[in-house]
């Protein structure tokens, strides 16, 4: 099946019906906030958000992941995780960071991250589309978009009274199959509604121009440019942390007597010891070389290593960062930069 | 408000001018609704940049300490010279720069403090005053160098209120709360890079030897990073709530920063922020301080 | 699948002391189980993450070379916890190990040409792996002239002192050791590795040169071996990162977008001129 219609009060029978095979994940109202939650059977899921403030990357790179256990030396490596889940409701550019995030889990470097990988493989993502996204989102630059297909296997559309669901992956297909019973098949009306949607988000202006970007961050290493920017940071991380797209990570072990564990955590590159040699030495000792690594890893050296840039325009940094640096701002003035090689610039600027 | 932005964008292009400091630092408009952000002025014509609302929320004393920080000296080798820096304080901040003084991070002299009467903050999207500037004791900034005249919020007749109506509370209560507002952190460390008093080179939270606690987002260690965090601003915390308004996730600090305060009050009279003079109170030991924590612990207090 | 985060399971089968001063330990390291030594198919020029339960894991090259099978053989310096507890090991401690991570020295290029080792304190590790892979009689012919110039602080900081009097007295390589100062007892060359090159003059023409030492030391030697003749891209230096998975996914290790873990640890000199100097 490869499209369906839901009425909107049905679509919390349809999901707790997929609760009793899957681990479903939906968006559900609390004390002040709309989270992805799991869906227990007291709870209705809810159509009312823009986004969450949490993206989806913690259902599949947790924010703490057990590589394995210890006891006197002999190790035990910790079971994959193989519960099958549903992810419904997320948006598109946080679906788009998924994709990208298999770029980087999967055979970058040679070799494959099994827990990422294996929970990619277990999940199932249905995304829905934008109708107005935030007013800090730039998800159109940033090669999104509201109706982006990236990184979903299926792309839920608000057609009104209904739901449109359109599937873009066998594995979205065949979930459209198994829950028949609960869809009908699109009227016209619902259809023409959805390609109102489509052509609206192919015609958003983008909210930022980040054509030539690459060039100039490429030229413009040590621009005293890094350092005004940086100035107001206050390094606390919450940018990287609320990112879609952002996976750096830790490894420690923790003990008690002769037993232990190995986890994985989040980790930031804005943190002053992240880079911390053992020896006292930190190539990023201040906050301009670790702004400017946040910067170009995003924007240039995702480019170079896997041909994408890694930002999604979500608009979560903008929305909470403690001192209102945006992003957006930054990039502007990165723009305004010279993509000229010091070397032939004869101008002086 | 608007009489108050014209003074104090009139006060610094006259600090600039006269060169009384090497910088401002003061708010500008933001980028997103209901936003302000901090910036850098160093000359009068930037001066203009300068706004003052209620969207005025970051406390900006914490960029002072690394201001002040004295590097390592090769032997013979002068210390730097010290800046002179111009900053913009409503009443909580300015208690932090007191704070700052008084524990020695920062030279009262190196600072000009442009203070701001407050009528409070307002969440950017409800416009509402935020509930944690609602127990606001200190909205008029009594230390400052140079007042700015304007309205002001009435202090809170009872600051301590909401400490004292969770600790009436039974005990398992108090805990469920507390860990239902710790299951919403994500140890970004957003709070401790706001705070002005979290200045330490080296924080407990990333120590490798030894690993206080550990990483994971389970309960035991995010409970202990926050209560470590708490406790180690106890006689130090001035109630800015600067904390409270950088978490993403809205988890309550106020509630127990209210709490550090009430302590410091009731058990050894101390209000920090109040003076640059008197000793910080975990710096000293008085044989007359409570211990009935110690020799009843079981008393409710 | 092979899980990349589990380490094989090794067991400390030796420790020698390789210094005066006591702090610089290499242990010699055994399989658990023939699959894994069977997997571990590595190269002079890798590295490893050494796992101590408990305490962590840290990259360090690989001393030994793939001429001495059965064992892995790593020297390490006692810097912080985990190396610490490691110097504290006793012979029989189980520990961990992942790898082989990294690139190697450029072998396929070296083939027919002199090789010009340069190696600095107690980074001449990986340089001993690969010195000793090119001794070896199935491997020599492949290399044209082989000379090494291996210098430490003094006497008593030169690591492997059997196996360089083994080299002084083989006609298969040219050996140049030098300290920075000398004792009572030393007889040999005193002088600073960059000076004692620059007086070796090692021919350039048709020669890759391998180096690897402290910053200060690669710092003066570059500019001796291109006064040598040597051309940016037959330099070879292999770096070091703070890291954690090796793999390049827990982004911690780049320099530029070149993460040292995957793409390195061993760089051409033409290659880190390129990348951005934040290393």
């Amino acid at each position: 099946m490869k499209q369906a219609t839901i009425g909107k009060k049905e679509i919390g029978k349809l999901l707790h019906a997929a609760a009793s095979t899957y681990k479903v994940y939906a968006p559900v109202a609390e004390a002040d906030d709309v989270r992805l939650v799991g869906l227990e059977p007291d709870m209705e899921p809810t159509l009312e958000y823009t986004n969450f403030k949490r993206s989806a990357k913690e259902l599949f790179f947790p924010a703490c992941e057990l590589i394995c256990t210890y006891e006197n030396e002999t190790l035990t490596e910790a079971p994959l995780p193989d519960e099958k889940f549903v992810v419904f409701g997320v948006r598109p550019c946080d679906a788009l960071a998924l994709a990208l995030l298999d770029k980087v889990f999967g055979e970058f470097g040679g070799s494959r991250d099994p827990y990422y990988m294996k929970r990619r493989e277990n999940g199932l993502v249905i995304a829905l589309a934008c109708l107005e996204p935030e007013d800090t989102a730039f998800c159109t630059a940033a090669g999104s978009g509201p109706a982006g297909t990236d990184g979903a296997d299926i792309l839920v559309y608000d057609v009104g009274k209904e739901l449109l669901f359109e599937a873009l992956s066998e594995k979205g297909e065949a979930f459209l199959s198994d829950y028949q019973k609960f869809l009908g098949k699109p009227g016209a009306a619902a259809k023409k509604a959805r390609d109102r949607i489509v052509e609206k988000a192919k015609a958003r202006a983008a909210e930022l121009d980040l054509h030539g970007l690459k060039q100039k961050l490429e030229r413009n290493f040590d621009s005293p440019l890094w350092k005004e920017i940086s100035e107001i940071c206050l390094g606390c991380g919450l940018c990287t942390y609320q990112c879609p797209t952002c996976h750096c990570f830790d490894i420690t072990d923790e003990v008690q007597g002769r037993k232990g564990r190995r986890i994985r955590t989040w980790d930031s590159c804005q943190y002053a010891l992240f880079t911390h040699h053992a020896s006292g030495h930190n190539p990023r000792p201040s906050k301009n070389e670790r702004m400017r690594q946040r910067v170009l890893h995003k924007f240039l050296y995702t480019v170079e290593n896997l041909g994408e840039t890694f930002c999604v325009g979500c608009g979560r940094c903008v929305r909470n960062c403690p001192v209102n640096l945006d992003l957006r701002e930054t990039l502007k003035s990165l723009q305004g930069l010279s993509a000229q090689d010091k070397a032939k610039d004869n101008s002086g600027t | 408000m608007k009489d108050m932005q014209e003074k104090l964008r009139a006060a610094v292009k006259t600090l600039l001018d006269k060169h009384e400091v090497a910088f401002v630092i003061g708010y500008q408009r933001g980028s997103v609704r209901g936003r302000s952000k901090p910036c850098f002025v160093r000359t009068p014509e930037q001066a203009d940049q300068l706004i003052w609302d209620q969207t005025c929320s970051n406390n900006l004393t914490v960029y002072l300490p690394p201001l002040f920080r004295r590097p390592r000296l090769r032997p013979g080798q002068e210390p730097p010279p010290l800046p002179r820096v111009g900053i913009v304080v409503k009443g909580c901040d300015a208690l932090s720069v007191a704070g700052l003084v008084r524990e020695k991070q920062v030279p009262r002299a190196n600072i000009v403090a442009i203070g701001m009467p407050c009528q409070g903050i307002l969440d950017p999207d409800s416009k509402q005053v935020l509930p944690s500037c609602l127990d606001c004791q200190h909205p008029v900034p009594e230390q400052a160098d140079i007042k700015i005249d304007g309205p002001a919020r009435e202090p809170a007749k009872d600051p301590l209120a909401r400490a004292r109506e969770f600790e009436a509370k039974p005990i398992e209560e108090r805990w469920r709360y507390f860990a239902e507002q710790i299951k919403k952190c994500i140890r970004c460390y957003a709070c401790r890079e706001a705070c002005p008093n979290c200045y330490c080179k080296s924080c407990f939270a990333d120590s490798t030897n030894p690993r206080w606690i550990g990483l994971s987002s389970e309960q035991s260690d995010t409970m202990l990073y926050q209560l470590g965090r708490l406790f180690h601003q106890a006689g130090r915390c001035v109630g800015c709530n600067a904390c409270v308004r950088a978490c993403p996730m809205g988890v309550d600090l106020h509630t127990f920063t209210t709490k550090l305060l009430k302590d410091a009050k009731e058990l050894f009279d101390d209000t920090p922020g109040e003076d640059t003079e008197s000793v910080p109170l975990l710096s000293t030991f008085d044989p007359h301080d409570s211990d009935a924590f110690i020799t009843d612990p079981d008393k409710q207090d | 699948m092979n899980n990349p985060y589990i380490p094989y399971p090794v067991v400390i089968k030796d420790i020698t002391i390789e210094n005066d001063a006591k702090d610089l330990k290499s242990f010699t390291l055994a399989f658990e189980r023939q699959e894994d030594a069977d997997a571990f198919d590595y190269m002079p020029g890798q590295f490893a993450e050494l796992s101590v339960f408990g305490y962590g894991e840290c990259p360090i090259g690989i001393a030994s070379s793939p001429t001495e099978p059965g064992i892995l053989r790593f020297t390490i310096k006692r810097t912080g916890r985990l190396t610490r507890e490691l110097h504290n090991s006793e012979i029989g401690r189980k520990i961990g190990v992942r790898g082989p991570l990294g690139n190697t020295f450029p072998w396929s290029e070296m083939e027919g040409r002199d090789v010009v080792v340069v190696g600095g304190g107690f980074a001449f590790t990986t340089l001993r792996a690969a010195t000793t892979y090119m001794l070896d009689p199935a491997h020599r012919k492949k290399f044209n002239k082989l000379t090494v110039v291996y210098g430490a602080r003094s006497p008593g900081e030169l690591m492997y002192k059997d196996l360089l009097a083994q080299w002084a007295k083989s006609k298969d390589i040219d050996l140049v050791v030098t300290v920075d100062a000398g004792d009572a007892d030393w007889k040999g060359r005193v002088g600073f590795v960059p000076a004692v090159l620059e007086q070796e003059a090692p021919a350039s023409k048709n020669a890759v040169t391998l180096v690897c030492g402290p910053p200060i030391m690669i710092k003066f030697t570059i500019p001796v071996l291109r006064k040598l003749g040597f051309a940016d891209r037959d330099i070879f230096l292999s770096l070091e990162m703070r890291m954690k998975c090796g793999i390049g996914k827990c982004g911690r290790c780049n320099i530029g977008r070149k993460y040292v873990c995957i793409d390195g640890p061993v760089f051409t000199y033409e290659e880190l001129s390129d990348l951005p100097q934040e290393f």
